[in-house]
């Protein structure tokens, strides 16, 4: 559904991002790794065109200009880090602002808001004033808002997530990556998501792109990418890895 | 705690009509309420039912009503241009007043009244305010964009230096002026309601019309504006734009309400303000509510010019300074907290 070919962005002399080929498929988790500064935020905004960024963006074999903004809109979201709404907002109006590239009926669309906050686990913040709530508890009324668009997409949409679990609590960490995982799986969603924590990209994603220095320097399964080897490479860092009786990996 | 916007437009009308009412009957010649009606009634259906005497009618239909009526267009105006600003600045201090907007459309509206010499029949003050009021809000909006958004610290600074500049400017001009241009440009610069006739009423009605219209057709859009520009782009909305639309539709605002009745500040920061309390941010309820709490506002404002030092009159624009002012300060100390540069 996604594909990134020679996409690159330069300030001034300095390359911040440099990618050859990124590809993503509709039900696929793809989590982007890299140390600070490797150019991950840089990616996604070079992905939904808020930096002028050279080379082919390709979504669902069209590129980004010959999308109408709304289509768009209803096709490929971002969830902010953090938002700057200073007024005193509610919080189902806030989600209620994913309405606006929608043609819903009011009553639908309250439906669907009521949805999405049971979803998102923040149905009881619904009338609390947005900017008192927590970090993490605006990050969920974000992301609520953020399905709320996307609820109408007539093909498989992108849900690009900027460090979805930063704000998050251990608990909620792990309910936002599961919901995100179960879009994918379920509804044929792209997911991308910035990651620090390593164990979550080997647990959840199918996918890891690691980038260091603007570039792809790995990219394919997870276990497969995050070996002790290379996050010392990128981390300066050696963990121990675990296998679990699962099977499954863990670093620590 | 909300109050449902039926109610509260309900209990703004009345607010209208109350003090529109007691501004009617009001000032040096005190009428009778309902005598003071029947001659607006009169005066629009061409019934004679009143029984007042014709100087008695004359102060109603020729002194008092077009004030009321030029009070409410100009209050309606500035509140909503004020409402635009703080959601296009997304930030709750922003008023075309205190960011040196209608200091700006001053500048042009003087500068037409000395220079050009049938400016006070015509179109020419209205339009050199307006160049002069957008020329200063693509200046201030130009100065305060960074990397982080918009710079609250820049945006007032900006609107410091330009009033003084602004100031200094009308000043050097009136050296230039004769004694009638004079009465006129110190008029404009504390704001007064005294002139108006035909033309400025029927300017700012339908200007006043018009931005509401356009206004409330991008609610929706400042309302998405205010989660940040990119989350803004993100939900579909042409940011950029937006953006210009609402930086001309706010300079044709402000620069009319300028040519029809002087520097009149702070009618757009407090007003939205206070509506914002009372029902919320939304825009689709926060513009029509906040243009008429504005005409609320400046009614009573110009009845207290009026009546303040009587029989003389205060220009509106002090006793708006006077409510407005504090205002302002105790916002600045509220949000004191939230600000590092």
């Amino acid at each position: 559904m996604l594909t990134l070919n020679n996409l690159s962005y330069h300030s001034g002399d300095l390359c911040l991002l440099d990618i050859d080929q990124l590809q993503l498929k509709a039900g696929e988790m793809l989590g982007l790794l890299g140390p600070n500064g490797a150019g991950k935020s840089t990616l996604l905004k070079a992905v939904t065109g808020e930096l002028p960024a050279k080379g082919e963006v390709l979504f669902h074999g069209k590129s980004r200009q010959q999308w109408s903004s709304p289509a768009l809109a209803r096709h490929m979201a971002v969830l902010p880090q953090a938002s700057q709404l200073t007024f005193p907002f509610l919080a189902d109006e806030v989600i209620a602002l994913g309405l606006t590239p929608l043609k819903l009926s009011h009553q639908e669309g309250l439906r669907q808001i009521e949805r999405l906050m049971k979803l998102t686990d923040c149905y009881h913040l619904a009338k609390r004033s947005y900017p008192s709530l927590s970090g993490g508890e605006r990050q969920r009324v974000q992301l609520a808002r953020v399905l709320l668009q996307l609820s109408q997409a007539e093909q498989a949409p992108l849900l690009l997530l900027d460090e979805p679990t930063s704000a998050q609590d251990l608990g909620q960490q792990h309910s936002i990556l599961k919901l995100a995982q179960a879009l994918a799986r379920d509804q044929g969603y792209g997911v991308v998501a910035i990651l620090h924590d390593l164990n979550q990209v080997l647990h959840y994603c199918h996918q890891c792109c690691l980038l260091a220095d603007g570039k792809v320097a790995q990219q394919g399964k997870p276990y497969e990418v995050l070996r002790a080897d290379t996050v010392e490479a990128h981390w300066q860092y050696r963990p121990k890895e675990i296998t679990l009786d699962n099977g499954q990996p863990i670093l620590v | 705690m909300r109050l449902p916007f039926s109610l509260t437009a309900s209990a703004l009308m009345m607010m209208l009509f109350s003090s529109a009412l007691l501004s009617l009957v009001s000032g040096a010649m005190p009428l009778p309420a309902m005598e003071s009606l029947l001659s607006v009634v009169d005066h629009f259906s061409g019934s004679s039912l009143s029984v007042l005497q014709s100087y008695q009618q004359a102060v109603v239909i020729e002194l008092r009503l077009p004030r009321i009526l030029l009070a409410v267009m100009v209050g309606a105006m500035l509140a909503q241009c004020g409402a635009v600003m703080q959601g296009l600045f997304r930030n709750p201090l922003a008023d075309p007043g205190i960011i040196g907007v209608s200091s700006g459309a001053a500048v042009g509206a003087v500068i037409a009244i000395v220079f050009l010499p049938t400016a006070l029949a015509g179109w020419t003050v209205p339009v050199a305010a307006f160049v002069s009021g957008l020329a200063v809000t693509l200046l201030i909006y130009g100065l305060a964009q960074t990397r982080n958004g918009t710079s609250v610290v820049v945006l007032l600074l900006a609107g410091v230096a330009i009033s003084a500049l602004a100031g200094a400017f009308i000043g050097f001009v009136s050296y230039f002026a004769d004694d009638q241009d004079l009465r006129a440009v110190s008029l404009w610069q504390m704001g007064s309601l005294a002139g108006s006739d035909s033309t400025s009423i029927w300017l700012a009605t339908v200007t006043m019309l018009l931005l509401a219209v356009a206004f409330q057709r991008r609610a929706n859009a400042l309302n998405a504006l205010l989660l940040g520009e990119s989350e803004a782009r993100h939900l579909g909305i042409q940011v950029e734009r937006l953006k210009l639309e609402l930086i001309v539709l706010t300079a044709i605002g402000v620069g009319i309400a300028v040519a029809c009745a002087g520097i009149i500040g702070f009618v757009g920061l407090v007003v939205p303000h206070i509506v914002r309390m009372v029902t919320g941010p939304n825009h689709k309820t926060l513009l029509p509510l906040t243009a008429l709490c504005g005409a609320v506002l400046l009614v009573a404002a110009d009845l207290l010019a009026r009546l303040l030092v009587q029989p003389a009159e205060l220009p509106v624009g002090l006793v708006t300074a006077l409510m407005g002012a504090p205002f302002f300060l105790f916002m600045l100390i509220r949000q004191r907290r939230s600000w590092n540069g």
